[in-house]
Order: C-alpha cells, then sequence, then structure tokens
C-alpha cells in the first residue's frame, strides 16, 4: 500500500532521516520505533507532505508518487495524519473539529457515516459533543484527534505519538481502538516512544536509530531481541 | 442514540430573530434623533466616521481575528480605495453627474472600483507573504502601507503632498449604515463557510489545518483579499464623506488606530470590532473638554481595558444576527470573555469556571 524509498529530509545541513526504506501492506499496523531524534516525527512528517524530502526519494501510496504533492492534495489521495501533540482546534466544539476532518469530504452521507463510526469508536466524544476543544481533557483530545482523522476517510492513519502526555490506563484505551480500527480494515503506520505498547499491537516493527532503520521485522521478533530489550525496553 | 437523526437535523438550535429587528429599529432610531436635533450635525459626522472604523475594523477581524495572521497595513488598502473612488467621482464620473440618481449610480461603481484595486493589490501582497508561516505578514504590510503612502505623494492626478480637495459629499449615514449590514453579513456568510471554517482552522492550529487538507496558503490569501476590499470600501466612504484626503491622513497612525478598535473592542468578533471602533471614535471626541488630558485619560482607559479584559471589552461575543439568531451554547459563552460574561459571573456567583484565557 505504501512504498518507501531512500526516503531523506533534511534540516539546513543536518540530516534528520538518512535514506530509509520501508513498506506497508493493506491491513497492517506497522510501527516506528525510537528515541528522542531518531527521525520518526520527520519521517511522518515527510510522507503527508509537511516536511521537504531529498532528491533522491520516492514514496509511493497506492501506485501514486507522493513526493511532488502539496500536504492537502495527499489528504484527498487517502492518507490521514494525526500530529504529534494532538493538535485539536481549541475554541471549536468536539462537533466541529470531527466535522473539519471531514473538509474535503463533500458527500454528506459520507460525512454522517464517519460521524457516527467516530462516535462508535469513542462514545466520550459523543457525550461531550458541545463541548469546546481546549475544554477536554488529554486522553479525549487524543480520542478527538483520533477521530478527526477518521472523518477524512482516509486508507492508511498516520498516529504520531499517540501515547505523548497521557496516564497508562488512558494509553491502553487508545492502543485498544488502535487495534478496533486495524479489524475494521484500516492500515495503520504507528509512531511511538512507548516501544513496549507500540510492539504488542503491530504486526511488523522498524527500529529507527539516529535517522536509519538499524533493525525491522516482525513485532514479536523485535520485542524479543535483547539490544532492543535493553535500549527500548528497560528489560 | 435512540432516534436516528439526519446531521441538519441535530445541529438546529433554538433560533431568536430579535436582533434582525434591531437593524432597522437602529436606524430609523438615530435618523429621528437627528431630525428632532437631539443627534446635532457634529455628532452626526463622527457617527458617520466611527461606522466606517467600524467597516475597516471588522475586515481586520477577518484577518487578525479569524485567520490567525497579523495584518498591520489596513490603511494602506484604505487609501487604495479612497484614492481610487475619489479620483474617479473627481475626475472622471464628475461631468455625467447630472441627477442624484446618476450621481449615485456613479458613486457606487466607483467604490466598488475602490475595492477591485485593493483587493487586487492585496492579491499581489498576499501571494509572496501568505505562502510563508509567522510574522512575515505583519512586516510585508507594514513596508506596503508606508510604500503606498509615498505613492500617492507622487502620482500625478491624487494632488499629491497637499491632497485631493473638493471630493463630492456623497457618502450619508443612510449609505454608510446599509454598508455597514451588509458588510457585516457579507462576514457572516464568508466565515461561515467552508472557507471560513477552514481559516479559523488555520488560526487554531496551521499544522493540523493542513493535514486537514486545507490548502492553508488558498484560504488565508481568499481572505486576505477579501479583507483588503472591505478596507478599500471603508476608504472609498471615508473620502466622500470628508471631502478631502491627503496621503498623511493613511499612515501608520491609522493602521495601528484599526488595530486598537479591533483589540480592544474583541478580536475574533465582528461585533465587537464594530462597537470597539464606536466606541474609540466617540471617546476622544467626548473627552474633548478636557483639552490636553483627553489624551491621557484615553490611552488610562485603553490599558485599565486591557488589563481587565485581555480579550478585549465584548470579548468573541457576536450579535445575534451574526450566528444566524442562534442561541451561544454555555461552552461557547465562557470561552468568549469579555464584559457580558463578567457581569454574568457578578450576577450568579457561581458561574461556570474559567471565563478568561485558555
Amino acid at each position: 500500500m505504501l512504498e518507501v524509498n531512500n526516503l531523506v529530509v533534511n534540516y539546513g545541513s543536518i540530516k534528520g532521516v538518512d535514506g530509509i526504506s520501508f513498506h506497508v501492506e493493506e491491513g497492517e499496523i506497522v510501527t516506528l520505533i525510537g528515541a528522542n531524534g531518531a527521525g520518526k516525527t520527520s519521517t511522518l512528517r515527510a510522507l503527508s507532505g509537511l516536511n521537504k524530502v531529498g532528491t533522491g526519494t520516492s514514496i509511493k501510496f497506492m501506485g501514486e508518487e507522493l513526493t511532488k504533492m502539496t500536504p492537502h492534495q495527499i489528504v484527498a489521495k487517502g492518507l490521514s495524519h494525526v500530529p504529534e501533540g494532538r493538535r485539536i482546534f481549541y475554541s471549536m466544539s468536539v462537533k466541529e473539529n470531527l466535522l473539519m476532518g471531514a473538509w474535503t469530504d463533500k458527500d454528506q452521507t459520507a460525512i454522517k457515516r464517519n460521524m457516527e463510526r467516530a462516535f462508535t469508536l469513542f462514545p466520550r466524544l459523543k457525550e461531550r459533543e458541545n463541548q469546546l476543544g481546549g475544554t477536554l481533557s488529554g486522553g479525549e483530545q487524543q480520542m478527538l484527534a483520533v477521530g478527526r482523522a477518521i472523518m477524512t476517510g482516509g486508507k492508511l492513519l498516520l498516529l504520531d505519538e499517540p501515547s505523548m502526555g497521557l496516564a497508562p490506563i488512558i494509553v491502553r484505551g487508545i492502543f485498544d481502538i488502535i487495534q478496533e480500527l486495524q479489524k475494521e480494515g484500516m492500515t495503520i503506520l504507528l509512531v511511538e516512544q512507548n516501544a513496549n505498547m507500540a510492539l504488542s499491537v503491530a504486526d511488523r516493527a522498524y527500529v529507527l536509530e539516529t535517522g536509519k532503520i538499524s533493525l525491522e521485522g516482525p513485532a514479536a521478533e523485535i520485542k524479543a531481541n535483547d539490544q532492543v530489550k535493553k535500549a527500548y525496553l528497560g528489560a | 442514540m435512540g432516534k436516528e437523526k439526519t446531521l441538519q437535523q441535530s445541529m438546529k438550535k433554538e433560533k431568536s430573530y430579535v436582533s434582525y429587528f434591531m437593524i432597522p429599529v437602529l436606524f430609523a432610531a438615530i435618523l429621528l434623533l437627528n431630525k428632532a436635533g437631539i443627534l446635532n450635525p457634529y455628532w452626526y459626522q463622527i457617527l458617520q466616521l466611527a461606522c466606517i472604523n467600524g467597516i475597516v475594523a471588522m475586515s481586520l477581524n477577518l484577518v487578525n481575528g479569524k485567520t490567525g495572521q497579523f495584518s498591520l497595513g489596513q490603511a494602506g488598502f484604505m487609501s487604495l480605495g479612497a484614492y481610487t473612488s475619489a479620483m474617479l467621482t473627481k475626475l472622471v464620473f464628475a461631468p455625467a453627474m447630472g441627477n442624484p440618481a446618476m450621481s449615485y449610480l456613479l458613486f457606487f461603481v466607483s467604490l466598488l472600483c475602490g475595492m477591485v484595486v485593493a483587493a487586487f493589490i492585496g492579491f499581489l501582497i498576499g501571494i509572496p507573504s501568505l505562502r510563508l508561516k509567522g510574522d512575515y505578514l505583519a512586516i510585508i504590510t507594514l513596508g506596503f502601507s508606508e510604500i503606498i503612502r509615498v505613492l500617492w505623494r507622487v502620482f500625478p492626478f491624487s494632488g499629491k503632498a497637499k491632497g485631493l480637495n473638493g471630493i463630492q459629499k456623497l457618502s450619508s449615514f443612510p449609505i454608510i449604515f446599509v454598508a455597514v449590514v451588509l458588510i457585516m453579513f457579507l462576514l457572516r456568510n464568508f466565515t461561515n463557510s467552508r472557507y471560513g471554517r477552514g481559516c479559523i482552522a488555520i488560526r487554531e492550529n496551521e499544522l493540523a489545518a493542513e493535514t486537514m487538507g486545507i490548502n492553508t496558503t488558498k484560504a488565508k490569501i481568499k481572505s486576505f483579499v477579501f479583507s483588503a476590499a472591505i478596507a478599500g470600501l471603508g476608504g472609498g466612504l471615508y473620502a466622500h464623506l470628508m471631502m478631502f484626503i491627503n496621503p498623511e491622513m493613511f499612515s501608520q497612525v491609522k493602521s495601528t488606530d484599526m488595530l486598537l478598535y479591533l483589540y480592544a473592542g474583541g478580536v475574533g468578533s465582528y461585533s465587537s470590532a464594530l462597537l470597539g471602533a464606536l466606541i474609540f471614535t466617540v471617546l476622544p471626541e467626548f473627552l474633548r473638554f478636557m483639552g490636553e488630558w483627553r489624551l491621557v485619560i484615553y490611552a488610562l482607559v485603553l490599558i485599565v481595558i486591557m488589563l481587565n479584559r485581555p480579550k478585549g471589552i465584548f470579548g468573541k461575543h457576536e450579535f445575534g444576527f451574526m450566528r444566524f439568531g442562534e442561541k451561544e451554547s454555555i461552552h461557547q459563552k465562557a470561552d468568549n470573555g469579555g464584559l457580558l460574561s463578567f457581569l454574568g459571573k457578578m450576577k450568579k456567583k457561581s458561574g461556570p469556571e474559567g471565563g478568561e484565557g485558555r
């Protein structure tokens, strides 16, 4: 579904991401794990067009080259990005936030269907539909960010650190939803610092280290790897 | 969920149309007050000037309040509208202005031309500066308005530095009032349109807006150009009210005045921008009996307001007709801030928490 070859992201003369290649198949949960500054967020931002990529880079999504497209064109192709730090619209109500996700969608019945889907996944959002985004708790804001991305009607969901700043029990809830989404047929690319949690839901994993992929394979295998255990899982 | 509801039905709220009726009532009241001699010509003129300032302050709110960009050059667009329309009525259309109907028609045409010119220049400035994120727009618009001001001093038909005089007095209270109402409805509809919601999303979080599939550059340029056109209309009305314009009228001070009206009234709301312009145009005139001290008092009033009501006197509240007559939800009210929520809190001591700031 997604085929990334030789992805390079430069920040001035510094290489944020240094020629990584990976792929995501339909229906999978793939996770990129790594320490701070490894290039995880840069990778996701490059995929959705928010970061410029190097000249040799190729990003193919369902057979189409994305590298020359602008962010709004990429969203229209079916790539939904849940940015790091949630970034919901504070002075809009929960419902308005969700409707913003459907900005590119002109089909009223599709919008309604997606809205119901978001509300079934997150009943809490339904309870708070008229409350303003800024007054939600951190966990609810994360739910809203994911719900909003679902509203874009994308086929591939890019999740950037959904566990950031949340209590463990809330994190578990979010990851349950991620698995739920996979069952519904969504493909997910998950970027996480919470490697333990990410590896327990993912099918495959890539370990990023200072802009390069140091390890890749099935999630269970990565989880059992001694090096990974030592570096990221604290065992 | 028990009953199946459509999206539209569930969005429907209680409506109240009182505010719509207030518009003609207010209009008639002011006309009557003027006819009866209670509102003397001096204050009548001040009121018209205040309404024009309101139009420009509202146009600024579209960029600064709704789209989250920062424009510092609204006087530049005003001068474009003022000079274009004044030169048209004075130099081009004057021979054709025989009967009143014809002269008002031509006045209307020249106002439109002023808007178009302002919009076009706004477009030219917007393209390079709105592609960037951050405060570039403030610097570029600041520079632009100074350039325009200097250009009018050398432009052949504009009367150069001594200004353009002998402009016909074609602006009148009814025309300005209709313009204010019309602009408010236009701005309301734009803000509640798809693009308007996109603009608000950009204000709230530009990156998130991009990930929603919004072409942020296009949305920003649209609102900036629309805002420039409205400021141009304000300028055109201004020129035909004062009957005289010179480049110094549209200096940086004018742009700053507009910012003051907007931020003291309440940034983010058109109604507050209008009321801010009304209050702060009338207040210095009202304080005139104090002589030199009036500017001190004026500044003090501003400081006290900004310290106590950081969201402006009226916060983000809108008149009822600016909300299509819909009621504000309690959550909305709490977020709006301003004097109303403050008074509300005074009334019932245990109001909802967190009115000011977020």
